[in-house]
């Protein structure tokens, strides 16, 4: 970690996005689309895939990493080790799915114990609440109040968007990448904190 | 490879990022090559995954890793683009190893299974692992590999095992215990600590303890070899230790035979199959004949079927192999098959000789054993013969067939016409009568035609089948059917020996069918040269066939025979057939030139009886009607005609050379004139026997043309001018055509002719006398009857009459009667005038001595009366005076008392003149 650290200053700066959520929200098809303007229909239960790509962010060249993970319950015991890497995480579910809505929660709550943080200081984790498939309006069971309801009471951004007519796509990816940004600036200004991270982070591990 | 030209390929994507070997993954990117084809290759973690790559799109690909373990960049090589980069990487995993009895969902390469005895030490140490040192049961054990990796990159060098020699508490603890709680990893550090400590106080003790199954395993693996050593000791003591070698070893064998058994016969029957196919492939060409006779027969190509036969039966026919015998015996039958085939169409006739010469020649080449072209030559002979049967049959059939068809029509077309129109009742009838007329005419036409075509076909037949067999007899007996193709000189002796033993019956062949041929020809065209003479003769005739005989043929019909017949035997001749053999047909030729002949004598014969239906009686300034004409040109004609039939070739026999023709001809030629004669004697006669003319005669004028014919003047002819007529016409002929027609026939070497001659004159004479009798019956008999009365007339007495004072009426009347025959004489033929003058005058002059000299008693007024007529009648008819008449008149002239005085002779002589003067105009006539 402290290695990829100091390659990325030397060069252009890399942004770890972890794709969070349930099974078939349409994290790889947010992906997908967001990386190769492509949408695929067909289902295919993912188990980790990492993707790169370079961006333009604030008018710099800026690199993306973006880990989708898998949305089953299977792997859930190896999701640790991948939050733990992740800057910023989408937080996707499906509004035609009020359960995938409801794991956000678990999703959420999993992410700031591995970071290692309160809910006081949950702000510090970049973190995008994602409503997908805004295109089936029709088979809508979760509505857009309680989403935002819900994300304004984490203390989160809501933002519905659709892999599939890739609206709001961009969006979430460059919000969230703006975030990491901001956030590693504050890093950056106070050298303390990481490495109270990091030491919280040894001591759940021993 | 040339050089890439495109942007290199760039992998920005994986899925998914980690596996074990053989994960299909899904890498994505930019310029991931335009097809298959264009990927040249792929590489996962350094490990080349080409083989599996499956392209879908410039950013998307398929593929499978392959077996590297670790991080590493994925690489795509295109031929565009050249070698790419990777900003992703993928993460190979180990596999995880499977024992032989475990289960497992994945498939295991065992090719990398390591012998297990090798792996004891890791098996034990697995042991010892699996009872956690801690001492604490751990259930996310599972885990372990998912985090190995990365535990890997943390530690690097080290080992999470125990035993290892570069052991890594904390990795272990990672690995094993993530998830266990502080506190109960305390427990298990106390648990540790309480284990060392026991093992510290017992420690010999609990090493045995626990490390009793290696003792007892090296305890039992130390027996084993112990109690070996002992056994293989004790047996080199018995020293049996070879022969239980040598026994197990028998026994190994024998135990590997039995196991090879089944393939060691798989074997043979394998090498057997072989053999076979060999032998098969090696007498593929016996094998395959009787296929290959077949098709070739169907094919048509005889010739490769007996070379084949030829080499199959100079291979085969020897053998002792019962397979060849066999096949043999199948090629065999299909020969004597196609041999039947052959013979079949050698018998198909007709065939051209070539074709003929070819089918022999195959049968002589199959080994038939008789003589297939002698069978063919005598099948030809019986098929020749059949046909002219054949021919014959039809046509008899089809010439009685031929009046039937004709009956019908002329009664429908009357019944019909009947009921259209009244008013075309008398056409009706001149159509009815024509149609049967016709009909009549078609039966005789219908005939002839059949006699042409049977004529036609007869001789075509004869003509060109009998040179054909002929010529395949020639080729035959020389040998030719076989050395024209080059066959051995030995069989075409062989051929020609056999062919000279059938010369003789050869001949006999010939001389059947040109003697059938000749008979048929007799039995249509001279049936009454067929002799029967017995039942056997009848059946023999009967064979010929019988024509339907009423109407006599024509003499053309017969005429084309001879030309049929002599252009048969042009051709038969120049065949050069055995000597003899002709002999019959040249007969025949004779039989039919003579029947031709005399046919056409008669037919000329029956023209000439027929003009006397043609006579119009129209004299022509010679004094001669058509007739004569007529008959002449119809003469003319005829010795044109039957120059030809008398014109011999070479080699036939003249007409006339035999007597018994000569007389016949002789006959006929004879009947030919005096037919003219009769018909002229028949002409002039017609009114005393046609005189009823409700008789219609059976000429061959048709009823028809006698209704519609205009009036002829003959109608309004009297007999003796037709008497005269008569004998005009006959002096003509006789002064005129005879002669030069006599030439004509004695030039065309008729026989008898002087005789001939004879026999026509004194005809004609007769004729002539009959004709001039019977005129004279007609007129000059009524001249004469009525001096008589015409002398008497008016109680005339020659002793008491007056003095004369002229010439008496009667003998004036007597004048006049002669000046009419003269007038009709000379109107007919003034040459004639004399000959009938000089005979009336000559009986008048007879009459009048009778007449005179019958006078008993005379005066002297009567006497000078008497002399006054006499010489008034003699000076007037002196121009035709004969010597008879002269006799006459004197002889009656000095039977009246003589004259007295010179006075009355002056009283004569002036009466006479008177006389002559009075009658001036018409004495004329006399002079």
């Amino acid at each position: 970690m402290a290695a990829n650290k100091k390659q990325n200053a030397g060069q252009t700066s890399l942004h770890k996005v972890i794709m969070v959520g349930s099974g078939g929200v349409g994290k790889s098809a947010l992906t997908l689309q967001f990386m190769y303007d492509e949408f695929v229909e067909d289902y295919e239960p993912t188990k980790a895939d990492s993707y790169r790509k370079k961006v333009v962010l604030d008018g710099e060249d800026a690199q993306i990493d973006i880990l989708d993970t898998a949305g089953q319950e299977d792997y859930a015991a190896i999701r640790d080790n991948y939050f733990r890497s992740g800057e910023g995480f989408l937080c996707v579910f499906s509004i035609t799915d009020s359960s995938s809505f409801d794991d956000t929660q678990d999703f959420r709550e999993q992410i700031l114990r591995v970071k290692g943080v309160d809910s006081t200081t949950a702000g510090s984790i970049p973190f995008l609440l994602v409503g997908n498939k805004s295109d089936l309006e029709t088979n809508r069971q979760v509505s857009q109040a309680d989403a935002q309801q819900f994300a304004d009471k984490m203390g989160v951004q809501y933002v519905e968007t659709s892999a599939k007519t890739r609206n709001n796509v961009d969006k979430v990816f460059y919000d969230l990448m703006g975030m990491i940004q901001q956030e590693k600036a504050k890093v950056v200004a106070d050298s303390d904190k990481p490495d109270k991270a990091k030491t919280g982070c040894s001591c759940i591990i021993v | 490879i040339a050089m890439p030209v495109g942007p290199a390929p760039v992998v920005t994507g994986i899925s998914p990022k980690d596996g074990t070997p053989f994960t299909k993954v899904t890498i994505r990117g930019e310029n991931l090559g335009t097809s298959q084809s264009d990927v040249l290759g792929v590489a996962i973690c350094g490990k080349n995954c080409s083989m599996t790559v499956d392209w879908v799109s410039p950013s998307k690909i398929f593929c499978r890793t392959a077996a590297g373990i670790g991080k590493g960049d994925i690489i795509v090589i295109t031929k565009s683009g050249g070698t790419g980069s990777s900003t992703v990487t993928f993460t190979g995993l180990p596999v995880k190893k499977v024992g032989p009895l475990e289960t497992s969902a994945v498939w295991v390469d065992e090719t990398e299974w390591v012998d297990q005895r090798l792996d004891r030490a890791q098996k034990s140490s697995n042991i010892s692992l699996r009872t956690d040192p801690l001492g604490l049961n751990s259930e996310e054990l599972g885990h372990k590999t998912q985090a190995y990796m990365q535990l890997a990159d943390l530690f690097g060098k080290g080992s999470p095992d125990p035993t290892d020699q570069n052991f890594e508490p904390s990795w272990f603890l990672l690995e094993r215990h993530c998830n266990t709680s502080f506190s109960k990893l305390k427990e298990g550090h106390a648990y540790m600590k309480r284990k060392a400590n026991r093992n510290t106080n017992n420690a010999p003790l609990n090493h045995v303890k626990d490390s009793l199954p290696v003792f007892f395993e090296v305890h039992e693996t130390l027996s084993g070899i112990h109690h070996k050593m002992q056994r293989d000791e004790g047996g080199r003591k018995n020293g049996n230790l070879t022969d239980k070698l040598e026994s197990t070893l028998n026994e190994a064998s024998e135990n590997a035979n039995k196991l090879f058994d089944t393939v060691l016969s798989c074997k043979d029957r394998a090498d057997s199959i072989r053999n076979t196919l060999n032998v098969l492939q090696r007498f593929k060409f016996l094998f395959n004949l009787p296929l290959n006779i077949e098709k070739n027969i169907q094919r048509g190509d005889y010739g490769v079927v007996i070379n084949d036969y030829e080499k199959a039966k100079s291979l085969f026919s020897e053998t002792d192999v019962d397979v060849f015998k066999k096949v043999f015996a199948e090629v065999e039958k299909r020969i004597e098959k196609f041999r039947e085939q052959l013979k079949q169409e050698v018998q198909e006739l007709p065939s051209p000789l070539h074709r003929q010469k070819k089918l022999i020649r195959y049968l002589l080449g199959l080994g038939e054993s008789g003589d297939p072209g002698w069978e063919c030559l005598v099948h030809q002979h019986g098929w020749i013969q059949e046909s002219m049967i054949k021919c014959k049959d039809r046509h008899i059939k089809t010439g009685e067939e031929h009046p039937k068809k004709h009956n019908v029509t002329p009664k429908a077309t009357l019944i019909k016409s009947i009921v259209i129109n009244y008013y075309y009742l008398l056409i009706l009838y001149l159509l009815l009568l024509s149609a049967f007329k016709c009909t009549e005419n078609l039966d005789e036409a219908g005939k002839v035609q059949v006699c042409h075509q049977y004529l036609e076909e007869l001789t075509s037949i004869a003509t060109s089948q009998i040179p054909e067999h002929w010529n395949l007899w020639q080729h035959y007996s020389t040998g030719v059917i076989l050395s024209e193709t080059g066959e051995k000189s030995s069989d075409v002796e062989n051929l020609k020996e056999m062919a000279s033993k059938h010369s003789k019956q050869m001949k006999g062949l010939l001389r059947d069918t040109v003697i059938l041929f000749v008979n048929l020809l007799r039995a249509a065209f001279l049936p009454a040269t067929l002799h029967v003479d017995d039942d056997e003769d009848l059946h023999e005739r009967e064979s010929y066939g019988v024509w339907p005989s009423e109407v006599p043929l024509p003499a053309t019909v017969l005429y084309d025979c001879v030309r049929a017949a002599r252009q048969c035997l042009i051709e038969l001749s120049s065949l050069t057939l055995p000597h003899g053999t002709l002999q019959s047909l040249n007969d025949v030729i004779h039989d039919l030139r003579v029947l031709s002949l005399s046919t056409f004598l008669q037919e000329a014969t029956d023209d000439i009886r027929g003009l006397r239906m043609k006579e119009t009686w129209e004299v022509s300034n010679k004094g001669v009607t058509a007739l004569p004409s007529q008959f002449h040109n119809i003469t003319v004609a005829l010795v044109s005609v039957v120059r030809d039939v008398l014109e011999s070739l070479p080699g036939e026999e003249p007409v006339f050379a035999r007597v018994a023709v000569q007389s016949r001809v002789t006959q006929d030629f004879t009947r030919l004139f005096t037919t003219f004669s009769s018909c002229l004697e028949r002409c002039v006669f017609i009114e005393e026997s046609e005189s009823d003319s409700s008789k219609v005669p059976q000429e061959s004028l048709p009823p028809l043309r006698k209704l519609v014919s205009p009036i002829t003047p003959r109608m309004f002819l009297l007999q003796e001018q037709r008497l005269v007529i008569g004998i005009s016409n006959l002096s003509y002929t006789k002064q005129n055509l005879l002669h030069p027609l006599i030439d004509h026939f004695r030039q065309l070497h008729f026989p008898n002719i002087e005789f001939f001659t004879q026999t026509c004159d004194s005809e004609f004479s007769k004729l002539d006398e009959k004709f001039f009798e019977a005129y004279v019956e007609h007129r000059v008999e009524p001249l004469t009857g009525a001096l008589e009365p015409g002398m008497y007339a008016g109680s005339f007495d020659w002793n008491e009459c007056l003095r004369p004072e002229g010439v008496r009426p009667y003998i004036k009347t007597a004048l006049m009667s002669i000046i009419t025959i003269h007038a009709e004489v000379y109107s007919i033929n003034p040459d004639l005038v004399p000959r009938f003058l000089i005979q009336v005058i000559q009986m008048t002059s007879e009459e009048v001595l009778r007449l005179i000299q019958c006078i008993r008693k005379i005066g002297t007024n009567g006497s000078m009366q008497a002399r006054l007529d006499i010489e008034a009648l003699q000076q007037a008819t002196a121009a035709f005076e004969s010597t008879q008449s002269s006799t006459n008149f004197v002889e009656a002239l000095d039977s009246i008392p003589d004259m007295s005085s010179a006075a009355d002779r002056r009283f004569l002589d002036e009466n006479i003149n008177k006389f002559k003067s009075l009658l001036i105009f018409q004495l004329r006539c006399f002079s």
